[in-house]
């Protein structure tokens, strides 16, 4: 019966092909809102030949009677419809929940989604827009599960930090790989403009990173920047403007409550004539405002691309100008790009990929001390302080960092330049068919230039004679990759790809410095050689290279089995001999279940289900260059010592070595699942993660008898377990309302199991069994009571000093009575956002959440606690201990008072909780027949307040601010902004 | 184009909506309220440092530029003075001609009035400027002429010395002229005397002159034997000899005990304070029985008082030597003005050794004996002279 069904149906298809014939299909293609889409791919299932849609929708193609047309647009979902008799036809297609047919970019490749079997996430240029201000590493917070993004700095050019799947390393750094176009960039991806990405996708499980290998542990983010398509030559203008208003501005006491009280509780202390004067006219400074101002933003672009004869071509240039809400601070960048592909014929192509990037940032003062900072400054300067004297100069009698907070941001000049280019060319020959041969050959140059000069005007803390240094340093990436790509198949059902490839590279750097003091404050660090006094001078240069060796097997049953089998070696210069080579292999699996017919047939609920298992390693080889060896240190803080009659520069052995130095290795297991509920209008990812680190690079502390401080040793094992949950929605799909939905929440539990000999380390808070970021301090039980004053006495305390706990009842407060009290680093963070569309108009709004964690507010140690150098919050003021009312938050101002600021305690540690508004834009595009008649193919307006509010009991400037001492304060921002495609 | 009001309308919304979240956030702008001037570590001038008429300087933290300083008197009157400078550390006032006595400080700024704590004593002085007194020695009868400023109708001069008897002062009416003023010197002054001007209650010390005196002048008590080069110092001796013309210098002791040492001119007043002391504590030491009750040459010179017009002069000493030998010298002249010396030897107050002393032989017409003899075994007279 079988073979009778078969036969009948190979009779019915040859007769179906002999009677085919080729027409001329037209048509229209719209989207929801019924408007023509032009752009949209037409194609004929299983040829080459396509085309694209037109301004008007409109597309024309030949096809056989029989065939399949497939229309695909980003966004929608592909549609295929057989041609029959019809020559006219018209197609709509309907928003994509999810696009599982989308190609996403893995490491020396491309996958379908649908194909991949690691854990990869894939952000969509469009998505980066909840973020208008700021780097695109910043802009990437929310936006990927298990990928958490600190806005460590709001200051102009700040970046974030990113960690994907927790910390796994004691000393080699977090950091993730940031590949663009193949090419790995140093510092993230804070150069790049958002407007020339076309995607990016981050690499989280070892199957995915492995091929990254010893860069891999961190995880990797792949951008794939913008290129032109075949067609009609598209220009697109972004115009954005915006204001931007410093928040959580500090409710500190004024000069009169500053005067009150430091009379009461410090009687001798000194006052200045220029402090009474301020005093007695009845004013306050404020320094906040004093330093601060309405910040401001712009940023424009222009891009023109298009494609014709089988050369595709991409040229962006990008202007951002960024103004701090604290005076003379700003960052400026001009982004170029230029990318080309072009097919010389059937078997070769090529391709470049340029990028131009050039910025200055003007920044605020940070030292290394951050209590010397502009901003600290700002905070802890009495209010009774004025800002000039009156003979117009600055106030020179502060108390906390020796400098007048308005004479830094008038006079301190700290510039940074920076000068990028990045680029690459590949070559792609195609001998055989599905046989791609192809090296890519490109590098980085990054070229620093700080210059910094400290007028002596700006305080007794800087040098009277004025004092600039200038820095420059260049850093260069050169690489080659060379990769064999084949695909094939066994049978329809047993596809196969399969690649490998050779890479080498090298990293060098070097840098200059130059110092001197006792200059002209005209010319500053722009005539060195004219100051009075110089040095420290010095200078040096740094190499390294890595050779890899690298293969990856795709395996695909069916569209239902996927395997993925990766090796890479990794030969690093970092190493010692012996030690250089790390192989770091990983397996990945995947089961579509979806594709089985027991659920295609039994149920339409289920549009798509798959279950991904992997396993692998990953390596770490972020430490310095030379580090395995015992390096000899000639001049700078060596000791010096006299040969004849002249001094000599002494040389000295600075570190021990350690020719067993090798890799760390981070051991990985992920479990995913991939949904899709009612034809994709529910989809999302369940996934969790075990990854081991081993071997951990960490300084190990050395008998001092040794000579040495520490040893750079492989010691330890750290744990990061976590689960993340990904979902989005299509929750209302009408012809002119939609709403969609999508909630993140990522979930990681970090913990160090293994440090060397079982050891803890105290002094650093690493313990085995915690996490990394533990906290360990005492406890701070509130304040002594009036009716406590024999107890407080036992500790030589006073009512009205802060109680500490004494943990093991010694009447001695010391180390011994510290306990842990949580951690830095969040426990859950994630996102969750809404976008309503109504006929043109299109709402979104973009929250971002963090929680579980505890934040040091190290500025309440000053602000909560009396202090003799500098201004108090006002709170303290209206609250502080007394005994007529007793409290149990703010200690009496006492001087010499043990533990009042709470320093060392967990007084000033804070939730970290917080949800946060981060975008809420508004926007409306033009219909098309508008555009049509202003021969525009869009135009869109919007306008996006971010940072609308955030919900947390941090009171801090900023809950996600890294430095709470000298923070840079963040702001909202109210932005309007035009997009025009031509 | 029907587009265009949808725009708008967007930018009108987007608009609204900045400036009402804008506003949220805007701070309440304090309004400054002056206070009384806040002032630390204020030191007022002592009254030493203050002239009516000139500057003072008030120490102190937080004066302003624009300071009204007020004076307060006791009776709560109230003067503002000018200001001549403000620095950190201290605001310089000019006090009025006219201040004189205690007042208060106040310190008025925007309104507002500290009063300064303690009291600022502006001395009672006649306010004079540009004072010159003359530097040449004024004959006894003389006019002394005053260059300077201020004096005023009324105003007379005072002169004083610690030469004459105690709480002797004589008193000139000023005569204005156009330099300053003038006075005629009173009689029975002599020797080098301070003058002060005086108005009412004020006093102003503005300086010595000197009223030129001459051997064998009668004046303070004696004849005047000495005089220096400028007339205006010099030595009295006393009318005639004092004490029994027998008596001793002092027992003879050993050379340690010597006290006396001065022979010159000047020193007599000390020798015989020197000795005075010396021998009483001697014989309170040493109980002796031969020199209980005895006076000694030294102690008669001292207890010698003579009276002039002007009062009882009691600063008598002995001579040292040369200020004897000097009296021997001008015997002829002295005995011509009524000075009376019987002839003897006459102890000087200068020791030699510790039993001997000088003395001077007035036996002789002319020729000079000065030698040295036993301080017990030689009794002879005493001849008290003073100095001016």
């Amino acid at each position: 019966m079988k073979r009778h069904i078969l036969y009948l149906l190979s009779v019915l298809i040859g007769c179906a092909i002999l009677q085919a014939r080729t027409i001329s299909v037209t048509g229209t293609v719209t989207g929801p809102d019924d408007e023509p889409i032009p752009g949209v791919v037409v194609s004929v299932a299983g040829k080459k030949a396509n085309t694209v849609t037109n301004v008007d929708g409109l597309y024309q193609i030949k096809a056989d009677q029989g065939q399949t047309l497939e229309f695909q647009f980003i966004g929608m979902a592909r549609r295929s419809i057989t041609v029959g008799d019809r020559s006219v036809i018209d197609v709509k297609l309907e928003a994509e929940a999810t696009m599982l047919d989308e190609v996403v970019a893995i490491g020396y490749g491309v996958s379908k989604k649908s194909d991949l079997t690691g854990s990869v996430s894939s952000i969509k240029s469009e998505e980066l827009s909840n973020a208008r201000i700021g780097t695109v590493t910043s802009a990437l917070q929310g936006l990927a599960a298990g990928v958490q993004v600190t806005i460590g700095s709001a200051k102009p050019g700040g970046d974030a930090s990113v960690v994907i799947r927790g910390v796994g390393t004691l000393n080699a750094g977090s950091t993730p790989l940031y590949i663009v176009d193949g090419v790995p960039v140093q510092d993230g991806l804070q150069d790049l403009s958002a407007n020339d990405i076309e995607s990016i996708e981050v690499l989280k499980d070892a199957s995915s990173a492995s091929i990254y290998g010893s860069r891999g542990s961190n995880g990797v983010v792949i951008v794939t920047t913008k290129k032109g398509n075949t067609g009609k030559a598209r220009v697109t203008i972004n115009a954005t403007y915006g204001i931007q208003k410093m928040l959580n501005k500090q409710d500190l006491m004024n000069a009169q409550q500053y005067y009150e009280l430091v009379s009461m509780a410090k009687p001798d202390y000194k006052w200045t004539s220029a402090e009474l004067r301020l005093l007695s006219r009845g004013e306050s400074t404020d320094w906040q405002d004093a330093v601060t101002q309405d910040g401001s933003f712009q940023n424009y672009n222009i891009s023109i691309s298009g494609g014709k004869n089988d050369t595709n071509h991409f040229f962006g240039v990008d202007w951002y100008d960024q103004t701090g809400t604290i005076r003379n601070s700003s960052f400026e960048k001009l982004t170029v790009r230029y990318n080309v592909d072009s097919r010389i014929n059937d078997w070769l192509s090529y391709g470049v990929r340029a990028n131009f990037i050039e910025s200055t940032l003007k920044n605020i003062n940070e030292e290394s001390d951050p209590s010397y900072g502009t901003f600290h400054s700002a905070i802890t300067a009495q209010p009774t302080a004025p800002i000039y004297n009156e003979d117009g100069s600055y106030f020179d009698g502060f108390l906390n960092t020796k400098a007048n907070p308005v004479a830094i941001v008038d006079l301190l000049d700290r510039t940074t330049s920076k000068t990028r280019i990045v680029g690459s060319a590949y070559i792609e020959i195609e001998p055989v068919k599905n046989l791609k041969i192809r090296s890519d050959n490109g590098g980085e140059i990054v070229m620093y230039r700080v210059k910094n000069y400290e007028d002596g005007r700006m305080g007794q803390h800087y040098n009277a004679s004025g004092h600039a240094n200038v820095m420059t340093n260049k850093k260069g990436y050169y690489q080659t990759e060379n990769t064999v790509t084949y695909s094939f198949s066994l049978t329809d059902k047993h596809r196969f790809s399969v690649m490998g490839g050779f890479s080498a590279s090298k990293t060098s750097y070097e840098e200059v410095t130059a110092d001197s003091k006792d200059l002209s404050p005209i010319l500053k660090y722009n005539n060195l050689g004219g100051a009075a006094e110089h040095g420290p001078n010095g200078s040096f240069a740094v190499s390294s290279s890595l050779v890899s060796f690298y293969g990856r097997l795709n395996y695909n049953f069916d569209n239902r089995y996927l395997a993925t089998v990766t090796m890479r070696g990794d030969g690093s210069s970092k190493f010692a001999p012996g030690h250089r080579w790390g192989y770091f292999p990983s397996l990945a699996l995947a089961w579509r279940a979806s594709e089985e017919s027991f659920i295609k047939e039994n149920t339409d609920i289920i549009s798509n289900l798959k279950l991904r298992l992997s396993v692998g390693r990953l390596g770490n080889q972020n430490i310095s260059e030379f580090a395995y060896a015992a390096r000899v240190a000639l001049g700078g803080s060596s000791p010096s010592y006299i040969f004849g009659d002249a001094l000599v520069s002494g040389s000295v052995q600075s570190s021990i070595p350690n020719p067993e130095l090798t890799w760390e290795k981070a051991n990985q297991l992920d479990l995913g699942i991939d949904f899709g509920l009612f034809n994709h209008r529910i989809s999302g990812t369940v996934e969790t993660y075990y990854k081991r680190t081993t071997d951990l690079l960490w300084s190990v502390p050395l008998p001092l008898e040794s000579g040495y401080g520490t040893s750079l040793t492989n010691i330890g094992k750290i744990d990061n377990k976590g689960i993340e949950f990904t979902l989005s929605t299509l929750n209302i799909n009408t012809k002119n309302f939609t709403w969609q939905t999508s909630f993140m929440i990522s979930f990681n539990d970090n913990k160090i199991k293994e440090l060397y000999d079982g050891k803890t380390d105290v002094n650093k808070s690493l313990f085995t069994g915690r996490p990394i970021a533990q906290i360990y301090c005492l406890k701070s039980l509130g304040i002594w009571q009036a009716n406590e004053a024999a107890q407080a006495a036992r500790y030589n305390a006073q009512p009205g000093d802060r109680k500490i706990y004494d943990a093991d009842n010694n009447g001695v407060i010391n180390g011994d009575d510290r306990q842990f009290c949580g951690t830095y680093t969040p426990k859950y963070f994630g996102s969750f956002s809404n976008t309503f569309t109504y006929k043109g108009f299109d709402l979104t709004a973009f929250f971002t959440f963090a929680g579980g964690h505890m934040i040091n507010n190290s500025l309440r140690a000053s602000l909560n606690s009396f202090n003799v150098w500098g201004n108090m919050s006002e709170n303290y003021y209206k609250y502080y201990w007394r005994q007529d009312r007793p409290n149990n938050k703010y200690p009496a101002p006492r001087v010499g008072s043990a533990y009042a600021d709470g320093a060392g305690t967990d007084a000033n540690m804070q939730k970290g909780d917080y949800l946060r508004l981060r975008n809420l834009e508004l926007g409306y595009t033009l219909p098309d027949q508008t555009l049509r008649a202003m021969r525009m193919t869009k135009l869109r307006v919007f306008f996006s307040v971010q940072n609308l509010f955030t919900a947390t009991e941090f009171t801090g400037f900023d809950v996600e601010s890294s430095n709470n001492t000298n923070p840079y304060p963040n702001s909202r921002s109210f932005i309007g902004g035009i997009s025009v495609n031509f | 184009m029907k587009m265009l009001p949808r725009v708008l309308a967007l930018y009108v919304l987007a608009g609204v909506a900045a400036c009402g979240l804008n506003a949220c956030d805007d701070d309440d702008t304090a309004v400054a309220v002056p206070v009384a001037p806040i002032l630390k570590e204020v030191t007022l001038p002592g009254e030493k440092d203050i002239v009516p008429g000139g500057e003072i300087r008030i120490q102190g933290l937080g004066f302003s530029s624009e300071d009204n300083v007020i004076l307060i008197d006791a009776s709560g009157k109230e003067e503002s003075i000018p200001v001549s400078e403000v620095t950190d550390y201290h605001i310089k006032v000019i006090i009025p001609v006219s201040a004189g006595g205690d007042y208060k400080v106040a310190i008025e700024r925007a309104g507002k009035r500290t009063v300064l704590s303690g009291t600022l004593r502006v001395p009672m002085i006649v306010p004079l400027t540009d004072v010159v007194l003359p530097a040449a020695a004024i004959a006894r009868d003389g006019k002394v002429s005053i260059q300077g400023k201020g004096f005023a109708q009324g105003d007379k001069a005072v002169l004083f010395s610690g030469f004459y008897p105690a709480g002797v002062e004589f008193e000139a009416p000023l005569t204005l002229t156009p330099e300053g003023a003038e006075f005629t010197l009173p009689a029975n002054t002599y020797g080098v005397n301070s003058v002060i001007i005086e108005r009412g209650d004020r006093k102003s010390n503005i300086g010595t002159v000197t009223i030129a005196t001459n051997v064998g002048d009668r004046l303070g008590g004696g004849v005047v034997y000495w005089v220096d080069g400028n007339k205006a110092h010099g030595f009295i001796v006393n009318m005639t000899n004092i004490g029994s013309g027998t008596d001793q210098f002092g027992p003879e002791r050993d050379l340690s005990d010597k006290v006396a040492f001065g022979s010159d001119m000047g020193t007599g007043k000390d020798n015989t304070d020197k000795y005075v002391a010396k021998y009483e504590s001697l014989v309170e030491a040493n109980g002796w029985p031969e020199w209980v009750g005895v006076r000694v040459a030294a102690q008669i010179a001292r207890d010698n008082s003579a009276t002039a017009p002007e009062g009882v002069y009691t600063d008598w000493f002995l001579p040292s030597r040369q200020e004897l030998i000097e009296v021997f010298r001008v015997k002829k002249l002295l005995a011509e003005k009524g000075v009376s010396i019987a002839p003897n030897n006459y102890w000087t107050s200068t020791e030699d050794q510790g039993w001997s002393a000088f003395y001077v032989n007035f036996y002789e017409e002319t020729n000079l004996i000065s030698e040295i003899c036993s301080k017990s075994g030689w009794k002879i007279g005493v001849l008290p002279v003073r100095s001016y």
